[in-house]
């Protein structure tokens, strides 16, 4: 069964999808995050497909709108990775007294993943990360992105990027700075308090006591940088992390092979969880 | 008020949200989002669209087709006519909810291609927007496959396959992989047949026709479209807004221009109070 | 035509098509499109539309490499192939 939910965050009402099992199947409680710039579906629905293969296996899924996004409330000038940490333990807060005793499993993709890592760094209830394509955080970030324009850091994004055209209109002010700046996903061009951010949550991360998933594409230019980064911070803090690359894929995973591979390593990894 | 809806389509359901004035509902509006990943880059857009029509008394209805967004089914079982119908029943849906009889369609790019078609069949619709709609289906489903082959070059310093050996897949049978959504080839025919001018003689007959683009004329097939409408007898009205192609970004855009200049055509439209807007 | 002449053309065409607020003689024949110029893959494809239209060539779907939309100099240089096999 699928239902709609609403739940508040500072006074905005957060818009989402719950996908519940058969009755008595007693699976993980998933909680997709999408990321900057996607929303409850996930880049061609991959989210949808995920959520309703887990729900088989006994979980109970919910994907829902970061505020700013879909059909959330709340404005995107006003969002950044610790609103979405605020938003994504917001949901926690509402789903898990209805379903009490289950393990907790942030599923996230891109940006999303830097908000699974926020959240599970300080809240001791996230039991399990599964992260699709995540990105260089704090000082993973100096070696994969040194040397990388702003402008190619875009190229992420599943290949359809913001057009120049925003940025020429922000060099010349024509408009709104702060709300194109967040729209553009300036998290790329970060300044160094996100950065400050990025690195205490990954130093927070050792209260984290669960299991990691990553999975990258060959194909994202992220992945090499990304993968040394994860691998290394899962060895440091004795966090057990499997590791899977999808030959020949981009950032999001844009073909349908792609995306079954990713779907059927989750599936599998979630019921050893 | 915002309601999330669940709409009963034979063995599917669509999912939806609907938007109630909180005074006195003057008219009611389904929208029709767009297909593939446009509809996801519009999303936040038609979100904003449909607060700001709701709250000038517009009731809205914003729903997934069967396969897609939220809505049950896999997208590869379904095509055009499903889509049209899918419309029409989010429409009989919104009367039953609302008790409102004077309902119009708001498309979007393919959106507004099937918007076209579900009010071309169904004379009830008293009004239809069109936001940059696909008018001719071949000419778009071509550029969609050239971006496919622009990124794999992209992807792999090369494109792997060409638009001929696609074609013959879609033309074989086989379905072919776009950006991760499985068009087939019955999928393929039904974009590809789509001719609003031909249409255009026996279309809706009340029309907002929209281009949107940062600057530059109107294209001249939308301006045919016009004319098309006009020879049928149909009330067309052609505007231009200067806003980006927001359905094909990655990154958070506003439209005011255009959620501005549809709010005051259908005030315009739906002025007369009492009467039907069809006679 | 010479090549320069192409380049030049094509800058215009850049500028214009890709809405970039630069001069089309600021652009640099051998900056890297994509990463000096944030060309992606929705913007190249306008740029082919563009060029098909402008110089009235066809570039078949087997020619669509990186290696000739990486540079203006290697897109002129490609152009004009094209030009003078037509």
């Amino acid at each position: 069964m699928e239902y709609p939910i609403h739940f508040k965050v500072n006074g905005q009402a957060l818009y989402g999808i719950v996908h519940e099992p058969e009755p008595d199947r007693a699976g993980p409680l998933v909680v997709f995050l999408h990321g900057w710039a996607g929303s409850r579906l996930g880049p061609h629905r991959m989210f949808v497909h995920m959520a309703r293969r887990l729900t088989t296996r006994g979980c109970v899924c919910l994907r829902f709108d970061f505020r700013g996004r879909g059909d959330s409330g709340g404005t995107t000038t006003d969002a950044s990775i610790r609103s979405m940490i605020a938003d994504a333990t917001a949901a926690l807060d509402f789903l898990l007294p209805q379903y009490p005793e289950r393990q907790v499993i942030l599923l996230a993709i891109c940006s999303g993943c830097k908000v699974a890592i926020g959240a599970a760094a300080t809240d001791a209830r996230v039991g399990g990360l599964a992260l699709w394509s995540p990105e260089p955080m704090g000082p993973m970030r100096n070696t994969s992105s040194k040397n990388r324009k702003s402008l190619d850091a875009m190229r992420t994004y599943g290949r359809k990027l913001l057009r120049l055209e925003t940025w020429r209109k922000l060099l010349t002010f024509r408009v709104n700075v702060k709300m194109v700046k967040k729209a553009v996903g300036a998290r790329e061009v970060a300044g160094q308090g996100e950065i400050s951010d990025e690195t205490l949550w990954l130093n927070q991360l050792h209260n984290f006591k669960g299991r990691m998933l990553c999975i990258h594409g060959t194909n994202d230019p992220e992945t090499a940088a990304s993968k040394a980064g994860y691998k290394s911070l899962c060895s440091r803090l004795g966090i057990p992390q499997e590791v899977h690359e999808i030959t020949g894929a981009n950032h999001s995973f844009y073909g349908l092979d792609w995306e079954r591979k990713v779907i059927d390593l989750t599936d599998t990894w979630m019921v050893s969880m | 008020m915002e309601q999330s809806v669940l709409i009963p389509r034979g063995r599917e359901t669509l999912s939806g949200m609907l938007y109630q004035p909180d005074e006195e509902i003057r008219c009611g509006m389904v929208m029709c989002a767009p297909l593939f990943e446009e509809r996801k880059s519009s999303h936040r857009v038609m979100v904003d669209a449909a607060r700001t029509f709701a709250a000038n008394g517009c009731a809205v209805l914003r729903f997934d087709y069967c396969g897609c967004g939220d809505s049950t089914g896999d997208f590869k079982n379904y095509s055009c006519p499903d889509w049209r119908e899918d419309i029409t029943c989010a429409a009989r849906f919104m009367n039953g909810q609302t008790g409102m009889n004077r309902l119009g369609l708001l498309g979007l790019r393919l959106g507004a291609s099937l918007a076209f078609e579900a009010a071309r069949m169904n004379e009830s619709f008293d009004f239809t927007v069109l936001w940059e709609p696909i008018i001719h289906g071949r000419r778009y489903f071509d550029y969609e496959l050239r971006r496919k082959l622009i990124r794999e070059m992209v992807t792999f310093g090369q494109s792997r396959v060409t638009r001929e050996t696609l074609l013959k897949d879609l033309k074989d049978g086989q379905p072919i992989d776009l950006d991760g959504y499985a068009v087939t080839s019955r999928l393929f025919h039904d974009i590809t047949t789509i001719d609003l001018i031909k249409a255009a003689a026996q279309g809706p007959r009340k029309v907002l026709l929209v281009h949107i683009a940062p600057s530059g004329a109107v294209p001249r097939e939308l301006s045919a479209l016009k004319e098309a409408g006009l020879d049928g007898g149909a009330h067309v009205d052609l505007i231009s807004t200067e806003e980006d192609p927001f359905w094909n970004l990655v990154g958070l855009v506003e439209c005011p221009s255009l959620i501005e200049k549809t709010k005051g055509w259908i005030n315009l439209l739906t002025s007369n109070t009492g009467q039907p807007l069809n006679t | 035509m010479t090549e320069e002449k192409i380049e030049d053309r094509l800058k215009r065409m850049i500028a214009s098509r890709l809405f970039l607020k630069i001069a089309p003689e600021a652009i640099e024949d051998n900056k890297s499109l994509m990463d000096d110029y944030g060309v992606d893959s929705v913007s190249l494809l306008e740029l082919v539309v563009g060029i098909e239209e402008e110089f009235g060539i066809v570039i078949p779907d087997e020619e669509f490499s990186i290696k000739h939309f990486a540079t203006v100099a290697a897109l002129a240089a490609f152009v004009g192939s094209k030009m003078t096999a037509e």
